[in-house]
């Protein structure tokens, strides 16, 4: 069959369309999501097992995504359920510090006092509470807006906006950096 | 434009450093303090984008992604090697038919109490839908609390069952009995869950209409019911919830 004939029959352009957008899905999208599925599972196999699941699942029901502006929220959606559904029973206690240091791929260009923080800063992240860390991570690794992350959450986007002011006043504090409480 | 005061600069600031909208952009240009307070918050978040950095995946899991529409896909037998099998094929067809009417007699041979629950089921589920609130939310302990009165059945604590999105949980009549029937929110729909409080059947067996595809499965004390549109993986909900459930009788 010839790629006009092709075009010209219109399941097999939507079949072909259809992969076209799944393609462009998961180029775009699934280094965000294998990083946010690592923060959460703390291994790099489990966290590529559930990225795939969630490619896998994704493509099973690609046909309810709305729009391709949605597409993220709808695949970081997906991968929070998997891993509720798959691994939080299972979730191995990791303090990967040093799987973290290596995985850091500008380590050699950072500072040592920079590399301090950073290290400080992963450790206060672990120590936030969940209603704080959760909205904070969905914003700096997924790139969520505060409507996104609410609706994920169930929760109201005021109530996102102050815990992720709030988050990041713990971590500074928790930092100890040169910080007034009243902000002016 | 109504001007940004001090403590809503801040809070805008810290909740979403990279605000780049225009309002608070020219809110954040009003003073030198505002300017140097940005540039502070900007270089924090620098710093938490780093210290979020992981590992990178391994070069083969773009390519698995890639593939899963084709492993998805259903086996098709190219033409040329159906025409060039056709005999043995031909020579196959006994052993279908032979099949085919042990399938049939195995459909009609299933008990007729099966289809009466079956119909029975799913007339609940039609039924109560219009009266469902899809933007109901009930907790885990709101279903336990729910559950616990009618049936004295619960759901154990665990990430798993929290991470359900329950939103409809209720004691009704289905099938002769008082039983609970919760909605959660599946990937394609709810998920409808009926726990009746008698074994209705010793083995599990599956249910389904043009809409619905179900599991009815015995549980310790009582019948455990899952009804999903029809992609749905149902059979995941019925493992999740079976494996979860706890009797107090």
């Amino acid at each position: 069959m010839t790629a006009k004939e092709n075009n010209d029959n219109p399941v097999l352009e939507g079949a072909a369309g259809k992969r076209r957008r799944y393609e462009e899905l998961v180029k775009n999208f699934y280094h965000d999501i294998f990083r946010y599925a690592y923060w959460l599972c703390k291994s790099r196999p489990l966290a590529e097992d559930l990225t795939q699941e969630t490619f896998m699942r994704a493509w099973r029901a690609f046909d309810s995504l709305q729009s391709e502006a949605a597409a993220k929220a709808w695949l970081f959606t997906i991968l929070r359920r998997e891993n509720a559904r798959l691994y939080e029973k299972f979730q191995p206690e990791l303090d990967d510090i040093d799987e973290f240091e290596s995985g850091l791929p500008d380590t050699h260009r950072v500072e040592p006092d920079q590399q301090m923080e950073m290290h400080l800063l992963y450790k206060a992240m672990q120590k936030l509470e969940t209603e704080y860390r959760e909205p904070l991570v969905l914003q700096v690794i997924g790139g969520l807006s505060g409507e996104e992350i609410a609706s994920m959450l169930d929760l109201n986007n005021n109530t996102v906006m102050t815990r992720l002011f709030r988050a990041r006043n713990k971590l500074r504090a928790l930092l100890d950096m040169d910080y007034n409480p009243e902000g002016q | 434009m109504k001007k940004m005061n001090d403590k809503e600069f801040t809070e805008r600031l810290w909740s979403n450093p990279r605000d780049n909208s225009a309002g608070f952009l020219q809110a954040a240009e009003q003073d030198s303090t505002r300017q140097q307070a940005r540039l502070d918050a900007l270089e924090f978040e620098h710093l938490l984008d780093n210290a979020l950095r992981v590992p990178a995946p391994s070069p083969a899991l773009e390519k698995r992604l890639l593939e899963i529409p084709e492993s998805a896909r259903p086996v098709e037998l190219p033409l040329r090697i159906a025409a060039r099998e056709e005999t043995f094929l031909r020579r196959l067809l006994p052993v279908a038919a032979v099949l085919l009417v042990a399938l049939g007699l195995g459909i009609y041979l299933q008990p007729e109490s099966n289809s009466a629950l079956a119909h029975d089921l799913f007339s609940h589920v039609y039924a109560e839908t219009p009266y469902m609130n899809p933007n109901g939310s009930y907790t885990l302990d709101d279903v336990n609390s729910k559950m616990a009165a009618v049936l004295g059945v619960h759901l154990e604590v665990s990430p798993a069952t929290e991470a359900l999105q329950v939103s409809f949980v209720k004691d009704c009549f289905v099938a002769s009995q008082i039983a609970m029937h919760l909605v959660l929110h599946g990937d394609l729909g709810d998920v409808n869950v009926m726990l009746l409080p008698e074994q209705v059947s010793t083995r599990e067996f599956s249910i389904s209409d043009e809409q619905f595809n179900g599991i009815v499965a015995p549980a310790e004390h009582g019948t455990l019911v899952v009804i999903g549109n029809k992609q749905e993986p149902i059979r995941e909900y019925r493992n999740l919830l079976s494996s979860n459930l706890g009797w107090e009788y």
